[in-house]
C-alpha cells in the first residue's frame, strides 16, 4: 500500500504530460473525411491533367499532407512539407535514368548485360534516396523523421540478397521479407531516436506459410468454380448452336466467360492479398520500437478483405467516383488499428543533428536528396 | 484581436505544449506558452497552406512551431493583414461543391477526349511513321499459332485458289513495299471468316468462299433452281473482303491497336494511381469496352479503305454489299458494347452513301 501512494504522489508532483505519457496505450486517430478528399481529388485531378501531368506533384504532396494531417496521435497531427519542385526535380532524374537506361540498351545492344547490372544497383539507391527524402520531409510535434542512407545495406537487402531467393527456390522468401522490414524500420528515425526492428525469422516464415496455404485452398476453390462455369458453357452451347438463332448470345457468354475468369482470378486473391497486409503489418508494427515505446497493430484480415470487397466494388459501380471514399476508408481502418504504448515520457525524446529546420533542407538537398517516386 | 487555440513545440525535442497566439494589428503576433511570452510580426511566420480541415502549422523563427485546428480564426485574421495567404487558390476550388462538379465535367471531357481523339490520333502518327519492320514484328508467330489452336489445312480446289491468288495479286500490285500474302485455311471453330497480320499475311477460310458462292438466302430465293453461281462471281465478293483486310495491313490497325491499347493502360494507371492494384479488376472492364470501340473504328476505317481501292481497279460496290449482307445473316450481329463490329446495317449504309 505505502508504495502505491508513493507512486501516486510521484505521478501528481511530476509532469501532467509524463503521467499521461507513461500510461495506456494511445489510440492513432483518423479525422479525413470522404467528402471533403473526393473536392481535393477531383479538382488536382482535373488541375494535373490540364498541366499535362506537371501539376501532379503539387497534387501529390496535398494528398499526402491531407492524409498526414488528418492522422492524429495524442491530439498531434503527423504533416507532410516537401516542396512539390523538388519531387518534380526527382521525377526528372528517375526519367533521365531511365530514359538513357532504353536508349544506351537501343544503341549498344552490346552493352545491355553491364547495363542491367548497373541497374540492378541503381535501383537500391534510388530507392533509398525516396525513403530518405520522404522520411526528411514528415514531420510530428514538430521533429523530423529521417532515414539513415547506407547504400551498402541498400544493395545487400535490394540487390544481393533476393539472388538467395533463387538459389534457395523461394524457401529464403519469407526471411528477405523480414531483411527488408528490418532495413525500412531500423533506418528511420524519429528526431535524433532510431527506430528498431525485433520480428524473428520464424515469425516471417509462419506468415508467409499461412498465406501459402490460404493461397492452395483459394486456387482450389477458384478452379472449381472455374470448372463449374466451363461445365456450364459446355452444357448450354449446343442448344444455343442447335437453336441456330442465337449466335450472338453465344458470343456475349464468351466474353462473359473471359470476364469472370480474370473477376475469379482476382476475388479468389483477395484473401491472400488481405492476409498478408493486415497480418504483415501487424508483424511489422508489433516488433517496432523506439527507445522504449512500442506500437500495436491488430489490422484483422477479414475486415481488411471486407473493406477491399467493399471499394472494388463502389470504384467499378461509380466508374471511379468512389476512389476517395475507398481511399479514407482504407485508411482509416488502418491507421485506427494501430496504437502507441509508450514507456516513460515522449516529451524526452529529442531532435537530432539536422533538427533545425532553416540550416538542414538546404543541407539535406546537397547531399542529394530526391524522391524517385518509388 | 484573434485568438488561436493550440500547442507550441520547441522543435528540439517531442514535448508539446497549450499555448495561445494572439493575432493582432500590423501583422503583430503574440505567442503565450506557459510563462514564456515572445511578439513576432507576419512576416517572419511560415503559415502552411490550408487544406481541408487539417490543422495548420505556424513556422517560428528558430524552428520551434504553433500548431492549431482553428483555420476559420486564422484565415479571417490574415484576410485582415490583406493577405490571401490562408484562402490559397487551390483551396478555394478544393472547399466548394460547385468547383468539385466543374472539375468532374473536366475530367471526364478531357479524359473523354483524349480517349476518343487524342490516343488514336498520336497512335496513327506513330504507327504510319515507323518502318514496316515494326509493324510485322508485332503479329510475328500469330498464324502458326493460327495454325495450332482455331484453323486446318484448306481444301479448297487448286484452280480456285490460283483463281483467287491471281485476282488478290492485282490489288496487292497497287502496294509493292508491302509484304502482302495470301493464305487458305479450312476456319473450323472461327466458320466464314478472314483476318489480316500485321506483317502482310491474309487469311481467308474456306467457309468464306463457300458463303460466297451460294445465293442469297431471300432474295434469290426464285434463282434455287437455277445452275451453279458463277465462280468469277463469287470471287469478287471474297475479293472485296480482302481489299478490306488489305486496308487492316496498310492502315497498321495491327500495331495502332497495341500503341492505343497501351495508352489507355497507361492513362488509367495514372488516373488511379496507387488504388490500381486494388481495383485492376475494376478497370478491365472499362479497357475491353475501349478496346472495342477502337475496333469498330478499325473496322469502318478499313471499309472506307476497300471501296476506295475496289473502285480503283473498277469492281462494283455491290460485291462487297453481298458479302457483308451474307455473313450477317450466318453470324448474328453483336449489338452489345463489347462488339468489334459495327453493325451490318450501318457498314451497308456506308457503302450506299458513297
Amino acid at each position: 500500500m505505502n508504495d502505491q501512494t508513493a507512486s501516486d504522489v510521484a505521478a501528481a508532483a511530476g509532469d501532467s504530460d509524463a503521467a499521461v505519457a507513461g500510461g495506456p496505450p494511445q489510440p492513432f486517430v483518423f479525422s479525413g473525411r470522404g467528402g471533403e478528399y473526393f473536392r481535393i481529388w477531383i479538382v488536382n485531378l482535373a488541375l494535373s491533367i490540364l498541366t499535362l501531368g506537371i501539376y501532379s506533384a503539387w497534387a501529390k504532396v496535398r494528398t499526402r499532407r491531407y492524409f498526414y494531417g488528418n492522422t492524429l496521435l495524442d491530439g498531434a497531427g503527423f504533416d507532410y512539407t516537401a516542396e512539390p519542385l523538388k519531387i518534380l526535380k526527382g521525377r526528372a532524374i528517375a526519367a533521365l535514368v531511365i530514359g538513357a537506361y532504353i536508349a544506351l540498351g537501343q544503341l549498344y545492344p552490346v552493352a545491355s548485360l553491364p547495363l542491367v547490372l548497373a541497374y540492378w544497383l541503381l535501383f537500391p539507391w534510388l530507392l533509398m534516396k525516396s525513403l530518405a527524402f520522404n522520411a526528411h520531409y514528415s514531420q510530428h510535434r514538430g521533429l523530423r523523421f529521417g532515414f539513415v542512407q547506407r547504400t551498402g545495406d541498400a544493395i545487400r537487402v535490394y540487390a544481393l540478397l533476393p539472388i538467395l531467393i533463387t538459389l534457395t527456390l523461394g524457401l529464403y522468401y519469407p526471411f528477405w521479407k523480414r531483411r527488408v522490414a528490418e532495413y525500412y524500420v531500423s533506418n528511420h528515425r524519429y528526431g535524433g531516436t532510431l527506430f528498431s526492428f525485433h520480428a524473428t525469422g520464424g515469425q516471417y516464415l509462419r506468415l508467409y506459410l499461412l498465406a501459402l496455404l490460404i493461397a492452395l485452398i483459394c486456387l482450389a476453390a477458384a478452379a472449381g468454380a472455374l470448372f463449374t462455369l466451363l461445365w456450364l458453357v459446355d452444357a448450354l452451347l449446343p442448344q444455343i448452336e442447335a437453336d441456330g438463332s442465337d449466335i450472338p448470345l453465344q458470343q456475349q457468354l464468351l466474353q462473359l466467360g473471359g470476364f469472370g475468369i480474370v473477376a475469379l482470378f482476382y476475388l479468389f486473391l483477395l484473401p491472400v492479398f488481405a492476409w498478408l497486409r493486415a497480418r504483415g503489418d501487424n508483424l511489422r508494427w508489433n516488433n517496432t520500437r523506439l527507445a522504449g515505446h512500442r506500437f500495436e497493430s491488430d489490422q484483422s484480415a477479414r475486415r481488411l478483405m471486407l473493406i477491399y470487397l467493399l471499394n472494388i466494388f463502389a470504384i467499378v459501380f461509380t466508374l471511379g467516383l468512389a476512389i476517395p471514399w475507398a481511399r479514407v476508408r482504407l485508411a482509416r481502418y488502418r491507421v485506427e488499428h494501430l496504437r502507441f504504448v509508450p514507456h516513460g515520457p515522449v516529451d524526452e525524446l529529442l531532435a537530432g543533428s539536422d533538427g533545425q529546420a532553416s540550416a538542414t533542407a538546404d543541407a539535406f538537398d546537397d547531399l542529394g536528396g530526391f524522391d524517385a517516386g518509388l | 484581436m484573434i485568438e488561436l487555440a493550440g500547442q507550441y513545440s520547441d522543435g528540439r525535442s517531442a514535448a508539446r505544449h497549450d499555448a495561445r497566439l494572439r493575432l493582432g494589428e500590423e501583422g503583430r503576433v503574440e505567442l503565450h506558452a506557459g510563462d514564456e511570452r515572445r511578439v513576432f510580426v507576419l512576416a517572419q511566420l511560415q503559415i502552411s497552406e490550408r487544406l481541408g480541415n487539417t490543422p495548420r502549422r505556424i513556422q517560428l523563427p528558430g524552428g520551434s512551431q504553433f500548431e492549431s485546428g482553428d483555420n476559420d480564426a486564422l484565415d479571417r485574421w490574415l484576410a485582415t493583414q490583406g493577405r490571401r495567404g490562408g484562402e490559397h487558390w487551390v483551396h478555394r476550388l478544393e472547399r466548394r461543391w460547385r468547383w468539385a462538379v466543374a472539375a468532374l465535367l473536366l475530367c471526364v471531357a478531357l479524359i473523354g477526349g483524349g480517349i476518343r481523339w487524342g490516343i488514336p490520333a498520336a497512335a496513327e502518327h506513330v504507327a504510319l511513321s515507323l518502318p514496316a519492320e515494326v509493324n510485322a514484328s508485332i503479329g510475328a508467330g500469330t498464324l502458326r499459332v493460327l495454325d495450332e489452336t482455331f484453323v486446318g489445312p484448306s481444301e479448297l480446289p487448286p484452280a480456285r485458289r490460283r483463281a483467287l491468288r491471281e485476282a488478290f495479286a492485282v490489288l496487292a500490285a497497287d502496294y509493292p513495299q508491302e509484304n502482302l500474302r495470301l493464305h487458305f485455311r479450312a476456319g473450323e471453330r472461327l466458320g466464314a471468316n478472314a483476318f489480316a497480320l500485321p506483317d502482310g499475311s491474309i487469311v481467308v477460310t474456306d467457309e468464306l468462299v463457300a458463303l460466297a458462292e451460294r445465293h442469297m438466302a431471300d432474295r434469290d430465293r426464285a434463282d434455287r433452281d437455277r445452275a451453279e453461281r458463277d465462280p468469277a462471281e463469287a470471287d469478287r465478293e471474297v475479293l472485296a473482303v480482302l481489299a478490306h483486310e488489305i486496308g487492316h495491313v496498310i492502315r497498321r490497325h495491327g500495331l495502332r491497336g497495341v500503341l492505343q491499347n497501351a495508352g489507355v493502360a497507361t492513362l488509367l494507371a495514372a488516373l488511379l494511381g496507387d488504388i490500381a492494384s486494388v481495383a485492376a479488376l475494376g478497370a478491365t472492364l472499362p479497357t475491353a469496352l475501349v478496346h472495342a470501340g477502337y475496333s469498330r473504328e478499325f473496322e469502318r476505317e478499313a471499309d472506307a479503305f476497300a471501296l476506295a481501292l475496289l473502285d480503283r481497279h473498277g469492281l462494283r460496290r455491290e460485291h462487297f454489299a453481298s458479302i457483308l449482307r451474307k455473313l450477317g445473316e450466318t453470324a448474328g450481329d453483336d449489338h452489345s458494347f463489347f462488339a468489334t463490329h459495327p453493325r451490318t446495317a450501318e457498314r451497308l449504309e456506308s457503302i450506299d452513301g458513297h
